[in-house]
């Protein structure tokens, strides 16, 4: 069973957590295509580009300037991009964070673990599920 | 001898002869003269009867003239028009007479004919109509010319009319008589020289005269003053008063006498005059006492509720219909710095209250003249200016017909309590919203600070895995302790995280099934092998959190676990109830803690072993959790052998 390579659009602003995306998915060797956005504005500011869209977003909760949630309320308001499967990822356990994003309509809630190992175990079942699903295309 | 004896009868015989021949021509002179005299005194007598006669028929009264048997021979037109009967009725009076009276016509009848007339004979008759009447008769026997009773004839007079009005007059004087005795004014009735009428019982009653009002008729009076003056208070001043009355002879209605013994009388005087001439005067006395002791304490408690009302702390307002003050106490001018002078007449709701209160005030006085009393709070400026807030309570006011007439309200301010309230539902308020910050504040704190570790955490992997054949065994280790600090690390954040949470969410109270709960805790503790979990079959329902119940049980039940040095550990989980409570108990045969420690452990931080799990934490939640359901928790335990830790629940 053959698994599609992926765009993954990542938005984090903490460089170390970049690098454990990256390592992760070089450890998993999948050929997944990994953009990098610091931030929110630098994330549409990409995301303008309708011809080159990612697959999939993976977003971080607590971000400066445009939080998690705003990103992902300014993405359903967008005609397109509210089509996008977005995952949150993040430390936070907080329920009150976790009904706010279901209500906004995330397509996911990853909670990182302590353990990088952990960590990988849970990036994997998600690139897998993501990477078997059938997505609309922009 | 003989002869001359002879002689001399012959004599003597003659003589007799010659005197009764005299005599007896006497005689006939005389029975002469008298049978003359008889003829003329029968004519007389015949004529008188003839004139009698017609004096009988023409009289007013009713004449009669009847046989000795009764039967009725002779009678006039005023008879036929009393009786009903004429004579060719041929009536008996004997049959006319009322059944009752038959005993007394025969005792009439006797009078009547032994002495000739019967005078003032009262009976009463049925007349031919079959009304009873009561007559009166005057009746003589009527003798013939031999002088035999042959008849007898008598007026009668119809005298029923003339005895009813008797009697109702002597009923009416009885009935007055027997009113002014029973009276319950004393009364006196004297005449112009003083002397008494008549008087009553009561009279007597209250001047302790020892004789009935009848012995007193008839009495003077002239220094009965004089003679009771030791009764009242100020007795020169009665004599006086008494004498200037009688004096004077004029109307003094209400005079107040009070008497040593504490009575209090009224008296009127009255004076009587007839056609313009004075006839006496009536002394009216009537016993006060009560009437003026009632007057007198209904003015003390009249009095002691106006010194309450002007006193009192409590604002007091009267108004009419129209909202015009009629009165305020005291406390009232304070409360709204007005005098009475300022609101007497003015509508209080103008001057008093803000524009929102006033309409509110409308409603309630409308609400108020339906007869409902109510209380209410209204904003109020002072003559001052400052804004107060009053506590209304208002009722109706009726008069006396129970008709409303406006209302009464009682004001009490309450611009400290209602500032007060203000504060605290603003404190509340910033409490709450600080609280969530708090919450939030915690959420981003544990957020920001688990982040760093886990970036330590792959680091220290990465690290480890670049340097798999480079590193010694000993750094090695190391590295390992960075992982278990860091675990320890995100515990204790999250435990933190956990504790501020209890009782800061307002979770809803369910219906929590215990064997539910329990069973959770026992797959998510991954209990050790050489540990039983011994857990009562028939845990009840309980109200609560779902979520803090299982933490509250966790955490007992892990610390049990986790402190557990035997070689075969047990961890009982029971409970018992009472009517309110249900008293839940987590037993382990684990190491013990000592009676010193047995209330520091559930303060925060403090953790007796430097286990590494252990974050000292876990009971700071459990106390917490059991504080927030209202119940308790203590613990027995004997070091080495065991510790048994027990909390409620409310039922």
């Amino acid at each position: 069973m053959g698994t599609r390579k992926l765009r993954i659009l990542l938005v984090e602003d903490d460089a170390i957590e970049v690098m454990k995306l990256k390592r992760a998915i070089a450890k998993l060797e999948m050929n997944h295509e990994l953009i990098e956005a610091k931030n929110g504005e630098e994330a549409l500011e990409i995301l303008k580009d309708h011809s080159v869209l990612p697959d999939v977003l993976f977003l971080d909760l607590n971000m400066p300037k445009i939080n998690g949630i705003e990103f992902l309320k300014i993405l359903k308001k967008d005609e397109i991009l509210r089509f996008l499967p977005t995952v949150m990822l993040t430390t936070s356990s907080n329920r009150k964070d976790i009904l706010a994003c279901y209500d906004t309509g995330v397509a996911g809630y990853i909670i990182k673990p302590l353990k990088y190992d952990h960590y990988v175990e849970k990036i994997k079942s998600a690139l897998e599920y993501w990477s078997m699903n059938e997505l609309i295309k922009a | 001898m003989y002869e001359r004896a002879l002689a001399r009868e012959k004599a003597a015989r003659k003589e007799a002869e010659r005197i009764l021949e005299e005599k007896s021509l006497e005689l006939y002179h005389k029975s002469e003269e008298l049978r003359v005299s008889n003829s003329k005194l029968e004519d007389i007598v015949k004529e008188r009867t003839s004139e009698l006669e017609g004096v009988f028929e023409n009289i007013v009264d009713a004449y009669v003239v009847m046989e000795l048997s009764g039967n009725v021979i002779k009678m006039n037109d005023a008879a036929i028009t009393l009786l009903g009967y004429t004579l060719e009725d041929n009536f008996n009076l004997l049959d006319i007479v009322h059944p009752d009276e038959n005993d007394k016509v025969v005792e009439g009848f006797e009078v009547l004919t032994t002495k000739g007339a019967i005078t003032d004979f009262q009976i009463k008759i049925i007349v031919s109509s079959g009304s009873i009447k009561l007559v009166h008769i005057n009746a003589s026997i009527v003798f013939n010319d031999e002088g035999k009773p042959i008849a007898a004839q008598g007026i009668v007079r119809d005298i029923t009319q003339d005895k009813a009005a008797e009697q109702r007059l002597i009923d009416s004087e009885n009935r007055l008589s027997a009113l002014i005795l029973n009276l319950e004014s004393g009364i006196l009735l004297e005449d112009e020289h003083r002397n008494i009428v008549i008087t009553n019982n009561r009279f007597c009653d209250f001047f302790n005269i020892p004789s009935s009002p009848e012995q007193l008729i008839g009495v003077n009076c002239e220094h009965a003053a004089e003679d009771s003056k030791d009764l009242f208070k100020d007795p020169e001043e009665f004599v006086s008063r008494i004498n200037t009355l009688t004096r004077k002879k004029e109307q003094a209605l209400s005079d107040e006498l009070k008497l040593v013994d504490g009575r209090i009388l009224e008296r009127d005087f009255i004076p009587i005059y007839e056609e313009g001439i004075y006839k006496g005067h009536l002394w009216t006395y009537r016993d006060v006492t009560l009437r003026r002791k009632f007057r007198e304490s209904i003015e003390a408690e009249r009095q002691k509720y106006s010194d309450i009302i002007a006193n009192m702390n409590l604002g007091l307002i009267e108004v009419n219909l129209d909202d015009e003050v009629l009165m305020i106490n005291n406390s009232f001018e304070l409360l709204s710095g007005y005098t009475e002078e300022e609101l007497l007449g003015k509508k209080a709701k103008e001057i008093l209250l803000t524009p929102a209160s006033q309409k509110q005030l409308t409603q309630e006085n409308n609400d108020r003249l339906s007869g409902a009393s109510n209380s209410y709070e209204v904003q109020a400026i002072t003559k001052s200016g400052e804004l107060k807030h009053w506590l209304i309570s208002g009722a109706p006011n009726y008069n006396l017909n129970g008709k409303v007439i406006g209302s009464i309200g009682i004001h009490l301010d309450i611009t400290e309590l209602k500032s007060l309230e203000i504060q605290k539902e603003n404190l509340l308020k910033k409490l709450e919203k600080s609280n969530d910050e708090l919450q939030e504040y915690a959420h981003v704190v544990s957020h920001d600070l688990k982040s760093p570790l886990r970036s330590i955490n792959a680091l220290v992997n990465w690290i480890k895995d670049d340097n798999e054949d480079v590193f010694t065994k000993e750094t090695k280790s190391h590295l390992e302790m960075i992982d278990t600090t860091l675990e320890k690390m995100e515990q204790l954040i999250s435990d933190v995280l956990e504790y501020s949470s209890v009782g800061s969410e307002n979770a809803p109270r369910e219906k929590v099934n215990l064997q539910e709960v329990l069973a959770d805790i026992e797959t998510l503790l991954h209990c050790p092998e050489h540990i039983t979990l011994n857990i009562h079959p028939d845990l009840p329902t309980v109200n609560g959190d779902k979520v803090k119940l299982q933490q509250l049980f966790q955490n007992l039940m892990s610390n049990a676990i986790r402190y557990c040095d035997k070689e075969k550990g047990l961890i009982e989980v029971g409970f018992t109830e009472n009517k309110t409570h249900y008293t839940f108990t987590v037993k382990d045969n684990g190491i013990g803690i000592p009676k010193e420690y047995h209330d520091k452990i559930f303060k925060i931080f403090q953790s007796l072993n430097n286990h590494k799990d252990s974050t000292g934490i876990g009971l700071s939640i459990v106390k917490k959790i059991v504080d927030l359901y209202k119940g308790s928790i203590w613990l027995e335990s004997i070091v080495g052998e065991g510790t048994t830790f027990f909390f409620t629940l409310q039922k």
